[in-house]
């Protein structure tokens, strides 16, 4: 039997929350697979287990608040009962301290030589470690690393943010004003997390990401006649399935790969979130619709998929809904663009030097000037208006289109 | 060269094979108690945590080995290697690192304040740069009372950085003191890559500006280490004055147990494990002499979890510090049973 727990990973005591789990109880695990996901004051963190088995009970709830060092599940081998379910902590045990609250480590003593790693990330080798952190924020800490290793570039020195939630969050915001009433719901415990958590990702790219942005007006009559002929094969088919579709289709030159993910912007009663919609290109447009509403359905559930915690090329934020005609977004932090789109709507445009009315949309790259200059934004949007003015391409019912960087930018 | 007598294959002047075997056992046995004690921290077993020396272990052992028992240590915040290559019982240790009254200071000081004056570890301390002035302050004491004992203190490369460091590197180098300086440069400063805050061309080379020798030292060479300590602490013991060596570490774990690293990539730590590791170089080195078999080697890593294993069950097992005693040493006027005069 092996413990999972929650790591100690600080030097002071820090609230801890599991905020999704990947497996269930009695579900078969393999040695080094991702078991959940928790969350602490500094980082989002994978807990995975270093041996094979079949879960026990989960002691622990998502959003509950924990000490480190509290176990969460076992991972039990074979003919092992699961006692588990007996010693399901009260919320009152769970938060002492957490000397009073683990309990004698035995798992980590005699039985595993040598093998428990405290370094989350760099470390030793992989599976030596109960968690590490999870693969945005691995990617994103070895790109920070990189860039300190470079001294000849300081200005690509990305600097390390103050320890602990540097900025304090807006105490206008309602969710809020909830925070110091201690009568707080779980739900609205949660949604106090998932605003700080907002405020936390944007001040952080607001502070580092020297932001600017490039707009271009997109001709998109073929696109919305697209859609609604669509509608009469799959009802449930959307602009922005076909916006996501084009989007994927013009990174694909720039990334140099057809598996593209995308971020999609959702609005949720608890803020806006940013689930990821998986290798967008080479989806045909029944599974880009199926994936697309999963990705919307998690994001209103609170529910975290192994899929959000990758990091997209880009996020598509369409605010065309509620009648927006263009507006700018930030970057969302471990990203370097983010796509925002207005509506789609009749206006006044110049043919052949004389006045007509098309349907248009405004399009504006939201771009972090280390990774992208204007001259790359503009093609980039240029690709887009291209396979806009494509809709064949945008709704593959069969095996992926090819050939797509032979088109003109 | 084929021999059995590591003496004689010279391999480490004026050291004996039994002896060799021995500094592998403290490197196994530091390097076994660090990995332990890390699990432990990240089971929240360690109140305050700890900052583990994986890979730092050559350092410690070298520079032990290289003094007499009644030669004086003073260590850093990252200390359980100096702690234990001066000898102090593993099972002490531990308990202190739980806060239990058995600990090696009655549990009060936990992981960063381990002390034992009989054993010549003179604390460790969470100050950064002070157990160089604490060593300086039983360098001066040497001197004027003519003991020919030789006091090391330990700082970081961090600590480099610090003002004090270098008030106590002057003080050393006018009075010409016992005291060998010892920066252990494993190239990060809790977070910050010391490179990228330390000017000049290495921390050695500022200390040559107060007129004392300094080099830089391959610290995950243990031969290394005690050549350069042995040569520092002949010259001190000879009335020569100070030394200042700067050790070339590294340091596997995060600042801290369990601290969730950013700022390094892991390719670069597999590269120092996996090249540099000072318990495998010396391992093989060992071997390879035939100084040892690999039976030796067996032996040492049982005999070290045995060692930890019994270290853990004293700690676990130990009773917590009587909560009636808890005023006493905060004071020098402290009574025994709490009240304060």
């Amino acid at each position: 039997m092996q413990e999972l727990f929650i790591p100690v990973t600080g030097m002071a005591p820090d609230d801890v929350s599991v905020s999704a789990w990947f497996k269930q109880p009695g579900d078969a695990i393999a040695a080094g697979e991702v078991v959940a996901v928790i969350e602490t004051s500094k980082a989002q963190l994978e807990i995975t287990s270093e041996s094979a088995g079949v879960l026990g009970a989960h002691l622990v709830q998502v959003d509950q608040e924990v000490s480190p060092g509290t176990v969460i599940a076992r991972v039990l081998g074979k003919d092992e009962a699961d006692e588990s379910a007996e010693d399901v902590p009260s919320p009152s045990a769970v938060t002492g301290p957490p000397v009073e609250t683990s309990e004698r480590a035995q798992g980590g003593i005699g039985g595993i030589p040598v093998l428990v790693d405290g370094a989350v990330g760099p470390g030793s080798a992989a599976g030596d470690r109960p968690h590490q952190l999870s693969p945005r924020q691995r990617r994103l800490a070895a790109e920070q690393a990189q860039a300190r290793a470079e001294p000849e570039h300081p200005a690509l020195d990305v600097p390390e943010p103050p320890v602990g939630n540097p900025v304090p969050p807006p105490p206008a915001h309602p969710a809020l004003a909830a925070a110091g009433s201690t009568e707080a719901s779980p739900s609205d415990r949660a949604a106090i997390r998932h605003r700080q958590a907002i405020s936390a990702a944007v001040s952080r790219s607001w502070q580092e990401i020297p932001h600017f942005t490039v707009t271009r007006e997109l001709r998109v009559d073929g696109l919305v006649a697209a859609v609604a002929d669509l509608r009469s094969v799959l009802s449930t088919v959307t602009l922005t399935d076909l916006l996501l579709r084009a989007v994927a289709l013009s990174f694909i030159e720039r990334e140099g790969r057809s598996d593209v993910d995308l971020g999609l912007a959702v609005a949720t009663e608890r803020g806006v979130s940013i689930p990821v919609v998986r290798n967008v290109a080479q989806l045909d447009l029944v599974q880009l619709v199926r994936a697309r509403r999963a990705a919307v359905e998690r994001a209103k559930d609170g529910r975290l998929h192994e899929d959000d915690t990758r990091s997209p090329v880009t996020t598509l934020s369409n605010l065309g809904a509620v009648g927006v005609d263009q507006f700018t977004g930030v970057v969302p932090y471990g990203q370097t663009c983010l796509v925002t789109v207005g509506r789609a709507a009749p206006r006044p445009v110049v043919e052949n030097g004389r006045l007509a009315v098309a349907t248009t949309m405004q399009a504006t790259l939201n771009l972090d000037h280390r990774s992208w200059d204007g001259l790359h934004a503009g093609m980039l949007l240029a690709r887009i208006a291209g396979v806009i003015a494509r809709p064949a391409l945008l709704a593959p019912l069969g095996p992926p289109v090819t050939g797509v960087t032979e088109m003109e930018a | 060269m084929p021999t059995t007598n590591g003496l004689d294959a010279g391999l480490v002047p004026g050291a004996t094979d039994a002896e060799l075997y021995d500094w592998l056992a403290d490197m196994v046995l530091i390097r076994v108690f660090e990995e332990t004690a890390d699990g432990l921290a990240l089971r929240g077993r360690i109140p305050g945590g700890m900052h583990p020396a994986i890979g730092q272990e050559a350092v410690a052992v070298g520079i032990a080995r290289a003094l007499r028992a009644d030669d004086v240590v003073a260590g850093t915040h990252r200390s359980h290697h100096h702690a234990l290559a001066k000898q102090l019982p593993p099972a002490a240790v531990l308990a202190e690192l739980y806060g239990k009254a058995t600990g090696t200071n009655g549990g009060r000081g936990g992981s960063m304040h381990l002390a034992d004056f009989d054993l010549g570890l003179w604390g460790t301390n969470g100050i950064v740069g002070a157990g160089l002035g604490i060593a300086l302050g039983a360098a001066l004491g040497a001197s004027v009372r003519c003991t020919d004992q030789v006091a090391v203190g330990l700082f970081g490369d961090g600590g480099a950085n610090t003002g004090r460091v270098w008030e106590f590197v002057n003080l050393a180098a006018i009075w010409r003191l016992p005291l060998i300086v010892a920066c252990e440069n494993n190239l990060y400063a809790v977070e910050t890559a010391s490179k990228s805050v330390t000017g000049g061309n290495s921390i050695a080379e500022r200390a040559a500006a107060f007129g004392m020798p300094a080099q830089q030292v391959d610290g995950q060479d243990i031969v290394e280490v005690h050549r350069a300590v042995r040569a520092a602490a002949d010259r001190a013991r000879a009335g020569d004055g100070p030394t200042f060596l700067e050790f070339l570490t590294y340091r596997y774990k995060g600042h801290n147990s369990g601290e969730v690293i950013r700022y390094r990539t892991e390719d670069e730590v597999t590269q120092w494990r996996t090249s540099r590791d000072p318990v495998e170089r010396f391992s093989a080195l060992l071997t390879n002499s035939g100084v040892l078999t690999p039976e030796d080697l067996t032996r040492i890593a049982d005999d070290a979890r045995a060692v930890v294993d019994a270290a853990v069950a004293f700690a676990e097992e130990s009773p917590w510090p009587d909560p009636s005693t808890a005023a006493e040493n905060v004071s020098a006027w402290s009574n025994r049973d709490g009240s304060v005069r």
